[in-house]
């Protein structure tokens, strides 16, 4: 089991919630510039996967690499792997007392210890390319759920990530407001950053994601490139699943 | 934004949208109320005599000696008791079991008995320890205070910190803040400005607290009015004046912590200053007037109950 290859990946990942066994040894791979999503039921275990990578929940065994460090070594901080693995998350998750601008910069100022005007330009820069160059100066609560989620993915890209997770980036939002979210996601996938998307929009699954893992019960029931996965899942349960959320 | 803690402050934003609603009633009802607690007031002067204006006068300086005193004790004992309660809140929600159970027991017990009583008891203490201490009484009113408020501010401050989304912290924790980052530049920003209106709740509380200290001697305020009806024999001026001084207090307060509230508001957290009608169930179908009536009087009923409940669970026992 080599270490070096992929920009992150989990051996073997056991997680329980008091008696629930919520993750049953999940491994994963996403290479450079892959998009892996991540499918399954609710309940299944998606979101604690994601959480696992990025050691907002540490699990109970198993092991995670990121650009070939092992995260999960006791001497490693987690503070230094959320760096390097951002997190954009289903509720948005802004900080409330914050202009739109500081939600971007706080993490460059005060983790990286950025000087404020070099951080204040890198935030201009990054809401400018998620199209929210007029909104610099707003608070959360007077944007739109499409415009919060726009600036929380402006939030994790600051800290320059290696690898960004997405738990269900548009599930909270209004449908008029879920294609602006999507594009900017597939932008970033075009530009070659590494993502781990949790989300039930097979649209972006097909067309942006490069493999699908396909997660039930906490196990990986099925695991493929994307079309081939939504179009001829090979599992009964798999194909239960795509068929409901294809409708 | 929506726990259960909010069920007396709508109400009470229920109440006075109904009062703004029916202005002329609600401006008939304190116009009435204010002539008759000043026709009682008259009543009772002419009972009392003339009202003695050059005691008055002339005790002024000792009145404002004791008010300078309730002043300082409130004001030290309210600071301290900010970082008590600061630590208190911050032990309470702390990794260590030890830490919690320490913090639990203090808020419980000075919550938990009269102050009346903790006064009486830290004399106790304290003559005990320095019974020639010159200022021995001051030091064990000082301490009843501060011990006082400071419990009563940790519950603040922690009901201050919970009313923060988890994610908030969970995403502050995504960017790679540490725990003291995420109390320094997520939670306490936020949770200083929601504490603001029942801060100067408890501010105010303290200082009208402060007056039982004049049972053990410490010449604030309410001692100074004792002493000045003990002493001339003029109950009604000394009790008017210091009712007076400690309004004089107390008002301006509430007008600039309004002010302050105000200017730090920001869009989203905390209660709006007034709302707009919106976001309220549509009335159902007009079923005749009668029963519509009765149906807002209900409404009114209950709005008013939680409002008094709230205000009664924030006074203290």
């Amino acid at each position: 089991m080599s270490a070096s290859r992929g920009a992150i990946r989990a051996e073997t990942l056991h997680k329980s919630f008091g008696d629930l066994h919520v993750l049953r040894g999940v491994s994963l791979t996403v290479d450079k510039g892959e998009v892996l999503v991540i499918l399954g039921p609710s309940g299944g275990g998606k979101s604690t996967l994601l959480r696992c990578l990025n050691l907002l929940v540490y699990p109970d065994s198993g092991q995670v690499w990121v650009d070939g460090v092992l995260t999960t070594d006791p001497r490693v901080r987690p503070e230094w792997v959320r760096e390097q693995v951002g997190m954009v998350f289903q509720s948005f998750n802004l900080f409330t007392h914050l202009r739109a601008i500081d939600n971007v910069t706080l993490g460059l100022r005060r983790v990286k210890k950025v000087p404020a005007e070099e951080a204040a330009d890198v935030g201009t820069r990054l809401l400018e390319r998620v199209g929210l160059g007029d909104k610099l100066r707003e608070f959360p609560a007077n944007l739109s759920g499409g415009q919060q989620q726009r600036v929380a993915i402006a939030r994790t890209l600051a800290l320059n990530p290696k690898v960004v997770l997405f738990d269900e980036p548009t599930s909270a939002l209004d449908p008029e407001f879920i294609s602006e979210v999507l594009d900017v996601m597939t932008s970033l996938a075009r530009e070659g950053m590494t993502m781990v998307v949790v989300t039930h929009e097979m649209g972006f699954a097909k067309g942006v994601g490069d493999h699908i893992l396909f997660l039930a019960d906490g196990e990986v029931l099925e695991e493929g490139p994307a079309r081939d996965l939504i179009d001829h899942p090979q599992r009964a349960r798999t194909r239960a699943f795509m068929s409901k959320i294809l409708g | 934004m929506e726990s259960g803690l909010r069920a007396g402050d709508r109400g009470g934003q229920r109440l006075l949208r109904w009062l703004g609603i029916h202005r002329s009633l609600t401006a008939f009802v304190f116009a009435f109320i204010i002539m008759a607690v000043f026709f009682l007031y008259i009543y009772v002067l002419t009972i009392n005599g003339e009202f003695n204006a050059q005691l008055v006068s002339d005790l002024l300086p000792a009145f404002f000696a004791g008010l300078q005193l309730t002043l300082i004790l409130t004001a030290a004992g309210f600071t301290i008791g900010i970082l008590l309660g600061f630590l208190t809140a911050a032990a309470r929600v702390s990794r260590s079991r030890i830490l919690r159970a320490v913090a639990k027991g203090y808020v419980d017990v000075f919550r938990g008995t009269p102050i009346l009583v903790q006064i009486l008891l830290w004399l106790t203490v304290i003559l005990a320890i320095i019974p020639t201490y010159q200022y021995r009484l001051l030091v064990a009113g000082f301490l009843a205070l501060t011990i006082n408020t400071g419990a009563y501010q940790a519950e603040i401050f922690r009901g201050g910190m919970k009313a923060i989304q988890e994610g908030q912290l969970e995403a502050g924790r995504g960017i790679g803040f540490t725990r003291w980052q995420l109390m320094r530049r997520i939670q306490l920003p936020q949770t200083l400005r929601l504490i603001i209106p029942p801060m100067t709740n408890e501010f105010i509380l303290l200082l009208k607290s402060s007056a039982l200290l004049s049972i053990i001697g410490v010449v604030e305020l309410a001692f100074v009015a004792g002493q000045c009806t003990v002493v001339h024999f003029l109950p009604f001026e000394c009790w008017t004046t210091g009712t007076l001084l400690y309004l004089a207090m107390t008002v301006p307060l509430a007008k600039v912590v309004q002010f302050t509230e105000t200017r730090f508001r920001i869009p989203g957290l905390g209660l709006p200053v007034a709302r707009p009608r919106v976001g309220r169930a549509a009335p159902p179908a007009p079923t005749g007037r009668a029963q519509m009536a009765g149906q807002a009087l209900t409404r009114r009923a209950n709005g008013l109950y939680l409002f008094l409940r709230k205000r009664m669970e924030s006074t203290r026992g």
